[in-house]
């Protein structure tokens, strides 16, 4: 099955910083969108809907984006939360926050403007022209 | 010969003893939030959406806390 745009750029973004080591996009109303890589299985599928929505109920009325990230023993999560949808990152322990979710905005980002040009893109009519018979 | 006095060593022993509760607070579990651009607050250990969002975090990070393998 061919990889959705969401999927290649999450792909994207986990080459784009190798201590990201997956990445979920959920949709606003907790469905997941896309995951990288492969071996994001259902049960992280729901861990990350679960943070997503935490993330969701930690946002004060009005606010836009909410940024979080949970540092554990060994490693970390974090989670951008927009109007949208949330994109949730795991990665190792020793990362920079700062440079993770400067990351995780450009993808967002690119994907925002990647909607926003197939929303403008307009219908063109399949008009049928004449073919030279062949022969 | 000259000897360090005991309030020098004292002293020694104090920042020795900072950098280390330093670097243990820098790797303590924690949860930070930042809403739209404003500053980072962490939240509180006991509060019960950290306590939460920590024990997701390690359920996923012991899911997927090795490095990406190529697709």
């Amino acid at each position: 099955m061919a990889a959705t745009t969401q999927e290649l750029a999450l792909r994207y973004l986990l080459e784009l910083s190798v201590d990201i080591h997956a990445a979920a996009l959920v949709d606003c109303d907790g469905s997941l969108i896309a995951a990288a890589p492969d071996s994001f299985g259902g049960g992280a599928a729901k861990l990350a809907r679960e943070l997503a929505a935490e993330a969701r109920a930690l946002a004060p009325e009005g606010a836009t984006t909410v940024e979080i990230d949970v540092s554990v023993e060994d490693g970390a999560a974090f989670i951008i939360c927009g109007a949208d949808h949330s994109m949730i990152c795991v990665t190792g322990r020793s990362v920079l926050p700062g440079l993770i979710f400067h990351d995780m905005h450009a993808v967002l980002t690119d994907l925002d403007r990647a909607a926003a040009q197939e929303a403008q893109r307009v219908a063109i009519p399949v008009t049928g022209h004449p073919r030279a018979a062949d022969g | 010969m000259k000897y360090p006095g005991i309030a020098r060593l004292g002293g020694y022993a104090e920042e020795v003893a900072a950098a280390l509760r330093r670097r243990r607070d820098l790797r303590r579990p924690r949860v930070r939030v930042r809403v739209d651009h404003a500053e980072p607050r962490v939240l509180e250990d006991d509060a019960p959406e950290a306590r939460r969002l920590l024990g997701i975090a390690r359920d996923l990070v012991a899911d997927q806390g090795g490095p990406a393998t190529a697709a």
